[in-house]
């Protein structure tokens, strides 16, 4: 028997469950009919819906990239020797987030600092260069850091050139100030008044970034808005404490509210959320306690452990990512490993190996090209 | 006793249906069985199942095989409501997971079948509207181009490549990473 003797609905619903866009790329290559269903920007979004993109490998720098294992496509794809210009013989580019298929760089001159900053697809090779704000221009030599984030129209699905979907964020850290400024396509920087002297990163919730400044403040950015807020945490930690220790993370459980996570000694984990209550507020309670210990024992971990929320781009509803350290007889050889914990399932799952530094995620990309014979096909 | 116990046969022995395959063999199922086919249920509900549920689309040979996979699945969804109730610790976790694991067990076997088979079975379980063999089904043709280049698709499945040399180099160097 045929594949002829599938009905259309079927051959869609076959289609939709291969597992990776690779496959499913080869599979729009067998004939016209297969490419027409696969191109269609319906099935592409429902595929997305079924199939996150697998991780290709991760970016350590500009030069080192690991392919993950089994490699899903071919490692020379990921180099990033495109990015070499005329520039590149007076500076250098240094890596600072990575968010689907897509890595946000920076280029600084050796004596000139800071110059700008590109957005590319190393797969495809396409990137957009993004000049300085006003801000970045002026301080040049600070330290900053820039975060990619989803665009408002990142829901268009289709072959558009998906460069265009994304924000960029930027903190310049200077003078014991933080200065932030968003870039977003086609209009530009967009300066925010945040201010503040110190912000630790605790992770993203609900479309917002999260950072705790001290005092019991966290600063939230949401990122459709683009405004910043804050608010101040119940006297019922040491949040102090637990930031000063890495102990405090944020992430969004199913339930839709965002939970604070915090660490405390011996391996158990504090669940707090925004609940109601007597009164109409919400306030920031005890939803659970939970034994780290019991949720990772098969892998050999043990004290110190600590979360870590860069780069942004691993984190994933209901998570907490957890640096723990590895047991050994021999202390030298003690090491770290990175896991991501689901909270609410206990699910584990291994990260890159953190001694080799920040790896960032890079995806294969999506939704891939469907120029070439699809409108004017059959 | 005895008279509970004939009651119980005649509940049992009420909610058996029968199903007809296309060439005219009799299968007696129980209604638990029967109704994962969403079409058979409906079936049932309006009260048309009196001599039998023919099924013309149906050969006997494959009818067989979607009546195994609905008795097990049946069981499955039984003990599911029987546990869920108001156990749920560790040890009836455990019981869960070696269910479940048994479950998968019984499914990779069940799709050990030659293609022509495996095609019927999903047009079966399309026109049964049983969902879960039907998704077993399309992901085991999904999973079998995993790894596979556009020539060996087409070769596996007899696709006719009408797409010209002009084309096909056309859509390679667009996604040229995806063929290498």
């Amino acid at each position: 028997m045929d594949m002829d003797a599938i009905p259309i609905e079927l051959l869609e619903l076959i289609l939709l469950f291969i597992v990776s866009p690779v496959f499913l790329l080869r599979a729009a290559l067998a004939c016209k009919q297969w490419r027409r269903i696969i191109a269609d920007a319906d099935f592409l979004r429902r595929f997305r819906c079924l199939h996150r993109p697998p991780v290709a490998g991760h970016y350590y720098d500009t030069k080192r990239f690991s392919p993950s294992s089994p490699s899903v496509v071919d490692g020379r794809y990921f180099s990033l020797d495109f990015l070499r210009g005329d520039d590149f013989n007076h500076g250098f580019w240094r890596l600072k987030d990575s968010r689907g298929s897509f890595l946000l760089l920076d280029f600084c001159d050796y004596n000139e600092g800071f110059q700008y900053m590109v957005i590319c697809e190393p797969v495809t090779k396409r990137f957009l260069k993004i000049p300085p704000s006003t801000a970045l221009a002026r301080y040049r030599y600070c330290n900053n850091s820039a975060f990619l984030l989803d665009g408002d129209n990142v829901q268009s699905g289709g072959n558009s050139f998906s460069i265009s979907r994304f924000k960029v964020l930027c903190l310049l850290h200077c003078y014991n100030r933080i200065r932030a400024g968003v870039f977003t396509w086609g209009e530009s920087w967009q300066e925010t008044s945040m201010e503040s002297n110190s912000m630790e990163l605790i992770g993203l919730a609900m479309g917002s970034m999260y950072w705790y400044a001290g005092d019991r403040k966290v600063v939230t950015l949401d990122q459709s808005s683009n405004e910043f807020s804050s608010f101040l945490l119940p006297d019922i930690e040491d949040w102090d404490c637990h930031i000063k220790n890495h102990r405090l993370a944020i992430t969004a459980g199913r339930d839709g509210r965002a939970c604070i996570v915090v660490g405390v000694t011996g391996g158990d984990m504090k669940v707090f959320s925004r609940l109601p209550v007597p009164g109409g507020n919400c306030e920031w309670v005890l939803k659970k306690r939970m034994a780290l210990f019991m949720a990772i024992r098969s892998l050999q971990w043990h004290e110190p452990w600590y979360f870590n929320p860069q780069p942004i781009s691993n984190h994933r509803t209901g998570a907490v990512l957890i640096v723990a350290t590895t047991v050994s007889l021999l202390p030298q050889q003690r090491t770290p490993l990175m896991i991501r914990l689901d909270i609410e399932t206990m699910a584990v799952e291994r990260m890159p190996d953190p001694n080799l530094g920040t790896a960032y995620p890079c995806e294969l990309p999506w939704p891939p090209v469907f120029r070439a014979c699809t409108d004017h096909c059959g | 006793m005895a008279s509970a116990g004939s009651g119980d046969e005649k509940a049992a022995a009420a909610a058996m249906i029968t199903l007809i395959s296309s060439d005219n063999e009799k299968f007696e199922v129980t209604e638990a069985t029967a109704t994962l086919s969403q079409t058979i249920r409906h079936m049932i509900e309006d009260g048309c199942t009196d001599g039998g549920v023919p099924l013309p689309n149906v050969t006997s040979k494959i009818l067989a095989r979607v009546i195994e996979y609905c008795k097990k699945h049946a069981t499955a969804a039984a003990g599911e409501e029987g546990s869920s109730s108001s156990f749920s610790d560790a040890a009836f976790l455990e019981v869960d997971r070696a269910f479940l694991e048994e479950l998968e067990e019984f499914d990779d076997a069940f799709l050990e079948v030659d293609r022509a088979t495996l095609f019927d079975l999903i047009l079966a379980a399309n026109y049964l509207d049983i969902k879960g063999l039907l998704n077993l089904t399309c992901q085991k043709v999904a999973d079998s181009v995993k790894g596979k280049t556009p020539e060996q698709i087409r070769e596996m499945y007899n696709i006719v490549n009408d797409l010209t040399p002009e084309e096909e180099a056309e859509i390679r160097r667009e996604t040229q990473w995806a063929f290498e």
